[in-house]
């Protein structure tokens, strides 16, 4: 319990963040609270990688029934913009490289300061995709930050942010989903909300939390997945030096895209500026040509006249 | 027959350059030695951890895939430096020839190219891949340079020298020079400056370049190997490419001295078979050239590596030529001196009894 001390209790303060959800109702149950919480400071954007159509329910159009799910508990917790990716559920492994490609193109467009995404030893195989795609993805955006929730299981955090003036907010956008949570949401929502009750324990308040480990800065899945794990998990020489070949790999074509664009950039100012010198040789010819017209006894007639007309 | 495997970056008999003959002459020694040798090169490999340095990510690869193989496959494994970077850990008998450190590399080059390439030879090539190319591994530098580098970068005490080879026995002084002058169509009354390596900055290619601007009495011969940028065109200049060992041998004799300015150099393989060849070698005291250049006469040839950045160097270089053609019993004795050197301390025979000792050949 020695890291106790360590935990954070507020979001960064960040304007701009994505919240990817493997399935509709992933995104509340792991940061419902946390968002209706924010909603007002932060502008979220929800990304649901697939209409959870796998889901075990004999109705039929499942997905579009949890897509207008989605639709309703976001309405409940505050948040406007949704993304639908539509990709087969249950299938995310196979589809990593175009999960990949929508992860890349929509944080290019959305521009986010932070990404909320299930924790990568979370049971379910999409959510474990989901996390492994975005820290993919973040490997090359070293100055993002990723928040890891909860879903399927209690995760090592070191941010707790509490809910409990946004419980019955978080309670009533669980409550709309009803054929995600097979037609048996009270057990859910009752399990949901008891983890979060369970994290009081860590605060000694009366209170309710969500419970996130923020990364700071992109770590390597190998990385997280030992820290999260206590690092009880021992990592192979072949994964550490991959590790740290992989981050020293993205730093470095970081860097060589900011020379690039420093070098396309000192190109267009030397053009630029080479234009304005140019465009000053002409005005001062000008200047001197007109200094010269002045001079000259027909414009002093002709001003003469002007003036007198 | 047992069986070894050459770990390394690029087919030996497709690309041109010192680790690469260094390359060719252990697989004649292994083969001699009744040992078969298998090459893996880096560049054969897929980037199949997708780092975005698509080298970097093929040498990663290339180490990689000796962890599937079964631990009794090879007698051992020689890597070619950092080259062995994503074989770690090691799972057999290892010996890594370090034929430089990119560490000392980076250092020498620092402010000549982007930041990001600096750092990437210094800690991506250097520190991470030089170190653990080294870990576990039976280490072998191929000058006292590279060995003080090691440990100064590195940390690493346990180093063996074994300088590179020079087959003094082919790399000789032919006294043909005006046919051979005739026959790459080159003056004989013209004095001929050589320059061997690939035209980049490292090389000294910008020194080399101030010097034929300013030197017109001169001629050049520019040999350029795999890699680096094209020399420029000039009317008293030869750019040749790609030469077999046979058209090297021929270019060191016809030249009367060669210019080799180099910022960094492990051995600096094109001057020591220049000088078996009686060619004298004005130069920068890097790689085997340091210990060269500490004795007498050769030192008068020595170019301090901090005087190249100077606005004096051409008029260094020009003091230097004026000296070895002064005279001409000076000259002679300098080309005598110089193939005396590679025969007592780099010849063939010397590097293959140190190899078969260490490899524990028969």
């Amino acid at each position: 319990m020695s890291e106790l001390s360590d935990i954070r209790y507020a979001l960064p303060d960040v304007k701009r963040a994505l919240v990817f959800s493997p399935h509709p109702d992933d995104e509340t149950i792991g940061c419902g609270g946390t968002m209706a919480l924010y909603a007002d400071r932060i502008d979220f954007t929800v990304v649901t990688l697939s209409k959870g159509e796998a889901i075990n329910i004999p109705e039929e159009n499942k997905g579009d029934l949890r897509k207008k799910e989605l639709v309703k508990a976001m309405q409940v917790v505050g948040v406007k913009d949704i993304i639908f990716l539509d990709m087969p559920d249950g299938k995310f492994e196979e589809n990593s490289d175009e999960i990949g490609k929508n992860i890349s193109e929509i944080c290019r467009r959305k521009d986010p300061e932070i990404i909320f995404v299930p924790s990568p030893l979370d049971p379910h195989p999409d959510h474990r995709q989901t996390a492994k795609a975005v820290i993919e993805y973040t490997q090359s955006s070293p100055s993002l930050r990723i928040a890891f929730y909860e879903v399927y299981t209690p995760i090592r955090f070191n941010t707790l942010i509490d809910i409990g003036r946004k419980l019955e907010t978080k309670r009533e956008a669980l409550s709309q989903y009803h054929y995600s949570m097979l037609k048996k949401k009270d057990i859910f929502i009752s399990a949901i909300l008891s983890l979060n009750r369970f994290r009081s324990l860590f605060t000694l308040e009366e209170s309710c939390y969500e419970a996130f480990f923020i990364a700071d800065k992109p770590p390597t899945l190998g990385g997280l997945s030992r820290w999260m794990a206590f690092n009880s998990r021992p990592e192979s020489p072949e994964e550490e030096l991959l590790d740290t070949l992989r981050m020293g790999d993205a730093l470095l074509k970081e860097l060589r895209d900011c020379e690039r664009n420093a070098s396309f950039l000192q190109e267009r100012t030397l053009a630029m500026q080479k234009s304005i010198d140019e465009k000053s040789l002409l005005l001062s010819s000008l200047e001197k040509k007109m200094t010269s017209l002045e001079k000259n006894l027909f414009w002093k007639i002709a001003k003469y006249l002007y003036k007198n007309r | 027959m047992r069986k070894a495997l050459i770990l390394t970056g690029f087919n030996p008999y497709s690309v041109t350059g010192g680790i690469e003959t260094f390359t060719q002459t252990l697989i004649d020694l292994l083969n001699s030695s009744g040992v078969n040798p298998e090459l893996a090169c880096a560049s054969g490999f897929e980037n199949a951890y997708n780092l975005k340095h698509e080298f970097i990510g093929q040498v990663y690869a290339a180490g990689r895939s000796l962890s599937a193989l079964p631990s009794d496959r090879y007698k051992f494994i020689l890597c070619n430096g950092y080259y062995g970077g994503g074989y770690f850990p090691k799972k057999f008998k290892t010996f890594t020839v370090f034929h430089s450190t990119h560490a000392a590399y980076a250092e020498a080059i620092k402010g000549l190219v982007p930041l990001s390439t600096y750092l990437e030879i210094r800690f991506i090539v250097g520190e991470l891949f030089e170190q653990t190319a080294a870990s576990g591994a039976k280490i072998i530098a191929v000058s006292k340079s590279v060995r003080c580098e090691l440990e100064r970068y590195y940390g690493l005490k346990q180093v063996e020298i074994i300088p590179n080879p020079i087959d003094a026995g082919f790399f000789l002084r032919l006294l043909n020079k005006e046919i051979l002058r005739s026959k790459y169509r080159i003056r004989h009354d013209r004095k001929v400056g050589l320059f061997v390596g690939r035209w980049e900055l490292s090389k000294g290619s910008d020194i080399v370049q101030n010097v034929i601007k300013n030197l017109k009495n001169l001629f050049w011969i520019i040999v350029t190997c795999s890699g680096g940028e094209a020399p420029p065109a000039n009317d008293n200049v030869r750019v040749l490419s790609g030469l077999k060992k046979e058209q090297m041998l021929e270019i060191y004799n016809l030249s009367d001295f060669m210019l080799f300015p180099s910022r960094y150099e492990g051995f600096g393989l094109a001057a020591a078979e220049a000088m078996a060849c009686g060619l004298p070698v004005i130069g920068t005291p890097v790689g085997f050239l340091a210990e060269a250049y500490s004795e007498t006469p050769f030192s008068v040839f020595s170019i301090p590596v901090s005087s190249l950045d100077g606005d004096d160097i051409v008029m260094r270089i020009n003091d230097r030529i004026d000296r070895l053609f002064h005279d001409r019993d000076f000259y002679e004795e300098i080309s005598r001196r110089s193939r005396e050197l590679i025969v007592k301390n780099y010849n063939l025979t010397i590097w293959h009894n140190r190899m078969k000792e260490i490899l524990c050949l028969s």
